[in-house]
């Protein structure tokens, strides 16, 4: 079984506090991304679960048993690294081998050419080059094995990488931002091989990235990380839908989501400068409100936000127009279908609108809060605008 | 926009090869000397190989023998003087073990130490490293005189002890295979970790393989300096001949002969120098980016 | 369960669960195992001894003799007033002023004219370089004949020019008539002659630098300096290459002098620091009076002076480069 789980990680580098109390769980089989910004510490905690680096408090269990102090590489983990870490020296066959021969075979069978005549050691070594092959195949680079990782292509060396992990059959694999040196097609297809591997195995994968598109389209679950705390954990779907705090929001989804700035009055009834939005806070204030691009829907009135244009990005299959909003600092993005290219110029007044199931509200210290309708008649109005922008499509 | 013979080419040619001679002379004296007779050495004649006229062998003579029967050809004469009357294959051997072993047992102080110090966190690695520096600064003629007193209280002059072990370990060592170590990337090391390698195991498997270029370039610097070493040697072996490095060897050989017989003392030196210099000549560009790589570091 | 657990399993395990330990305490105890025998070493054989020389120096020691007595300062007060070791400084100090400006320029001089050629510069890299590799103590006896008053070349070459208009130079003149001199006989010249040896065998070394030296030198400024009117090949060398070359100058420098203060092997096989002690140097004189007639104390209180000499020239070289010559 191998279920990670981390409580109350804490790490300090004297007076940075890089991890402030991380606590996860991980399921056996899953693969869970973690994801954030350069520096939120998540690839510390990767090394600490590798064992690679200590933490200054708290615990780190798989598969039940308390691994802390352990030696990495007792851990039964394997890991695969954004350089790749592989032997410049030596062949692909032999970088795959070195963990297999670090463990299978005793000091003395390893020594440069006595070993090789030690007895056991030929039928090991034999063991360990069919294991190579079987790796080497499973991951296409059977044709490459006599070769050096320097005459070799950035993805090639991704998966001699990926070969040295897989032959050890851990439990778990750790893989540290593995695809950022490739280039984007390279990438998009690593993301499909490896995310078929988990499927394959069906063993444990734990993938840091700062990439969310990666993320989100890789993973089982995604624990989102920032300065050092873990904001959410959850499905992409959940992580996308109902994000948990402000800041996990605006890192998920490409194009980013719009943030409004409003206020919430006494009574819970929500404007955007000083303008009805139709919504009240039914929990705590709320001062930002979150619309995906996607969301957001032409309508003639009863609009949340009204602007011009001042840029539209056409992407074939998809229209983006971005608005310059009243009461709004950032411009605001909407998708529109390609139907509606052609439709919309730059300078032309827009009104947007969106039902308060798809508005995601943020409350003064940036968590969720919920957000609903304020009265019939907006609704109505909105419902109105709705079939019609449906019909023209 | 140069041609091939303009007047400035020409002029440094001219100096240089001026130099070249001059650079030279001395190998010419030692290999022609070592081709001529005693008589031919006397009266600088016999051009630069020597006539190789027989003569007699005066030692041959003097023990009874005739004129025809001691008629030897100089070179042969001299070469085999060299070798018989010192010891002089036993020198070479002395020569090659002392290099050798003083070469590998650096290796393996300075290499560990270097990886310590280039790689792994320690408390008091700072300090470590200033004393490597400091140490740089010391020159060995500067200790020999405690050096060698300490060895005589042991009582290990006249061994080979006292030859190889005050230069087993080499600041220099340390020194420029800590600023190669730098240079390995650290992924490589944590990876190494991860497949299961001790920290021993890193050092001869990761590091040490990455690391050819610049431990090339101190065994070239480790095994000229000693095996042309002869203020060493000349302190420490006071009795047993059978340890004489072959600068030491030359020397007494020297002494010995008083300053009549040339053709086999040149002919010694020839043989001595002879090795160095043959793969330098094998291996020169090896050699010089050696010395240059230890040089700017 | 992967395809390759079944296979991987087949073969048999072999490791041991290492100590539980974090692994930052792991390394740090690691790297104080590794370093430490290099560490007793050092200062076993390099601290240590100075420290004995320190002491000993303030001794009247001799080897064999089970007492031993405090003398104080005498040694140092002998050596700084007595005549033969004024005669080894002087001998060293002329040594090393002749054998490090020579050796140096000869050595930049050789670099630069075998940049310019077109054609030959492996081979006098090669033919320079040479006497660096060749063991010194053969080549010295090969110089000591090569340099005898009668059978060797050099004289027999002088003598050549006898009767030729070189006899217009007086010293030339005097010299057919009595005979060229005992290059190593002669107190007024032994110690030149053992300078040329040093200089001989030490300039391919500086050459070589200079040449790794003066291919770092960006071409851009050559190119620049023309523009602004720089023509002529000694006011480039003036305002780039020298100035460029900086750093190597001061640690070719510092390597001929510390170099050249350590000379020993002509001395002890040529002129056994004479004549007249005219080439008695330093170190010569640690083996004479310390190792060959046993004068312990004297010999440390020598060794101390000629640390102190050799540290002082590292720190020099240390603070100069900081402060003057590193422009990039």
């Amino acid at each position: 079984m191998a279920t990670i789980q981390f409580r109350d990680i804490r790490k300090s580098f004297g007076d940075t506090d890089v991890l402030k109390g991380v606590g996860l769980d991980i399921a056996d089989g899953e693969f869970l991304s973690l994801v954030g910004p350069s520096g939120c510490g998540k690839s510390t905690l990767l090394r600490i679960l590798a064992g690679l680096e200590s933490q200054t408090s708290g615990s780190v269990t798989i598969g039940g048993t308390p691994v802390d102090g352990l030696h990495a590489a007792d851990r039964d983990l394997a890991m695969v690294f954004q350089s790749y870490a592989l032997y410049p020296h030596l062949s692909v066959a032999e970088n795959i081998a070195v963990p297999l021969t670090m463990r299978r075979l005793s000091s003395a069978q390893r020594l440069p050419l006595i070993g090789r005549v030690l007895p056991g050691s030929r039928t090991t070594r034999a063991a360990i080059g069919t294991t190579v092959r079987e790796a080497a195949e499973m991951l296409d680079i059977a044709h490459l094995l006599d070769r050096k990782p320097g005459q070799l292509s950035g993805g090639q060396r991704q998966r001699v990488a990926l070969g040295r992990a897989l032959v050890r059959d851990p439990s778990a694999f750790l893989l540290d931002e593995p695809l950022s040196n490739l280039d984007a097609k390279m990438r998009v297809h690593m993301r499909a091989e490896i995310a078929q591997l988990n499927r394959r195995l069906g063993a444990t994968f734990v993938y840091v990235t700062h990439d969310q598109a990666e993320a989100m389209t890789m993973s089982d679950r995604i624990a989102v990380m920032m300065e050092g705390e873990l904001l959410q954990v959850g499905t992409p779907d959940a992580l996308y839908d109902h994000p948990q705090d402000l800041r996990v929001a605006q890192f998920i989804g490409s194009p980013a989501i719009n943030i409004l700035p409003v206020d919430t009055d006494a009574s819970g009834t929500i404007h955007l400068c000083d303008m009805a939005t139709g919504l009240r806070a039914s929990g705590p204030p709320i001062e930002h409100l979150g619309v995906r691009p996607e969301a957001f829907v032409p309508c003639e009135e009863g609009e949340l936000v009204v602007g011009r244009v001042r840029m539209i990005e056409n992407l074939g299959s998809d229209l983006f127009v971005h608005l310059d909003a009243a009461g709004v600092p950032m411009p605001v993005t909407v998708r529109l279908p390609s139907s509606a290219r052609g439709r919309v110029k730059v300078r032309d007044v827009m009104r947007l609108t969106a039902t308060p199931a798809r508005i995601c509200g943020f409350d003064s210290a940036g968590k969720a809060a919920p957000v609903s309708a304020h009265d019939e008649a907006h609704d109505k109005a909105h419902d109105k605008a709705h079939d019609k922008v449906a019909r023209h499509v | 926009m140069t041609y091939r013979f303009s007047t400035r080419q020409t002029l440094a040619h001219g100096l240089l090869i001026l130099g070249a001679i001059i650079v030279l002379l001395p190998f010419y004296v030692m290999i022609s000397t070592s081709f001529k007779s005693p008589a031919e050495i006397a009266t600088g004649t016999g051009g630069v190989f020597g006539s190789q006229a027989l003569f007699p062998d005066p030692t041959c003579l003097a023990l009874g023998g005739n004129e025809t029967e001691c008629l030897v050809r100089p070179v042969r004469d001299n070469y085999s003087q060299a070798f018989t009357a010192a010891p002089l294959w036993r020198y070479l051997l002395n020569g090659v073990i002392v290099t050798a072993s003083i070469f590998v047992l650096q290796t393996l102080i300075a290499v560990p130490a270097a990886y310590a110090l280039a790689k792994l966190k320690f408390w008091g690695r700072d300090a470590a490293f200033a004393l490597v520096l400091f140490c740089l600064l010391i020159p060995v003629h500067a200790i020999a005189l405690p050096l060698y007193l300490m060895l005589a209280k042991l009582g290990l002059t006249n061994s080979y002890a006292a030859l190889i072990l005050p230069w087993i370990v080499s600041a220099f060592g340390i020194f420029l295979m800590r600023q190669f170590f730098m240079t390995v990337p650290d992924d490589l090391i944590d990876a190494a970790r991860m497949d299961g390698m001790g920290e021993f195991a890193i050092i001869w498997r990761v590091m040490l393989p990455t690391a050819i270029p610049a431990l090339l370039a101190f065994a070239i610097f480790s095994v000229v300096a000693h095996w042309n070493d002869y203020f060493w040697p000349r302190i420490v072996i006071t009795g047993d001949r059978s340890l004489f490095t072959p600068p030491l060897g030359l020397r007494e050989f020297k002494g010995d002969l008083g300053g009549d017989v040339y053709g086999p003392m040149m002919a010694s030196a020839t043989i001595i120098a002879v090795p160095l210099v043959v793969a330098f000549l094998l291996a020169q560009r090896r050699f010089i980016d050696g010395i240059t790589l230890s040089g700017m570091k | 369960m992967s395809d390759l657990a079944s296979l991987t399993n087949s073969v048999p395990k072999q490791q041991r669960i290492a100590r539980p330990e974090r692994p930052e305490r792991r390394q740090a105890r690691a790297g104080m195992v590794l370093f430490a025998p290099a560490l007793v070493l050092l200062i076993l054989i390099l601290i240590v001894p100075v420290g004995v020389a320190a002491l000993l120096s303030f001794t009247d020691y001799t080897l064999g003799r089970p007492s031993i007595d405090w003398v104080g300062l005498r040694n140092y007060i002998d050596i700084f007033t007595g005549s033969s070791y004024r005669k080894m400084i002087v001998a060293t100090v002329l040594y090393v002023a002749l054998v490090v400006p020579a050796s140096v320029f000869l050595g930049l001089g050789a670099a630069l004219l075998i940049r310019s050629l077109n054609v030959g510069q492996s081979f006098y890299k090669t033919v320079y370089f040479l006497p660096v590799m060749a063991s010194l103590l053969a080549m010295a006896i090969v110089w000591e004949f090569a340099l005898h008053p009668t059978l060797g070349i050099v004289n027999r070459t002088l003598a050549m020019g006898c009767g030729t208009p070189l006899e217009l130079w007086s010293w030339f003149a005097r010299s057919c008539i009595d005979g060229f001199p005992l290059w190593l006989g002669d107190r007024d010249y032994a110690l030149y002659t053992l300078a040329f040896i040093g200089i001989w065998q030490s300039f391919g070394f500086n050459m070589v630098l200079y040449l790794a030296g003066l291919t770092s030198v960006p071409n851009d400024l050559y190119g620049a300096a023309s523009m602004d009117g720089v023509k002529r090949g000694w006011e480039r060398f003036r305002l780039i290459t020298w100035p460029m070359l900086g750093p190597t100058t001061v640690f070719v420098v510092t390597i001929t002098m510390i170099r050249s203060f350590q000379v020993f092997d002509t001395v002890e096989a040529l002129t056994h620091g004479g004549p007249a002690k005219s080439t008695y140097v330093m170190i010569y004189a640690i083996y004479e009076k310390g190792i060959a007639q046993n004068l312990v104390g004297l010999g440390a209180a020598i060794t101390i002076l000629f640390l102190a000499f050799v540290m002082l020239i590292s720190v020099a070289q240390r603070r100069f480069v900081e402060r003057k010559v590193h422009y990039q």
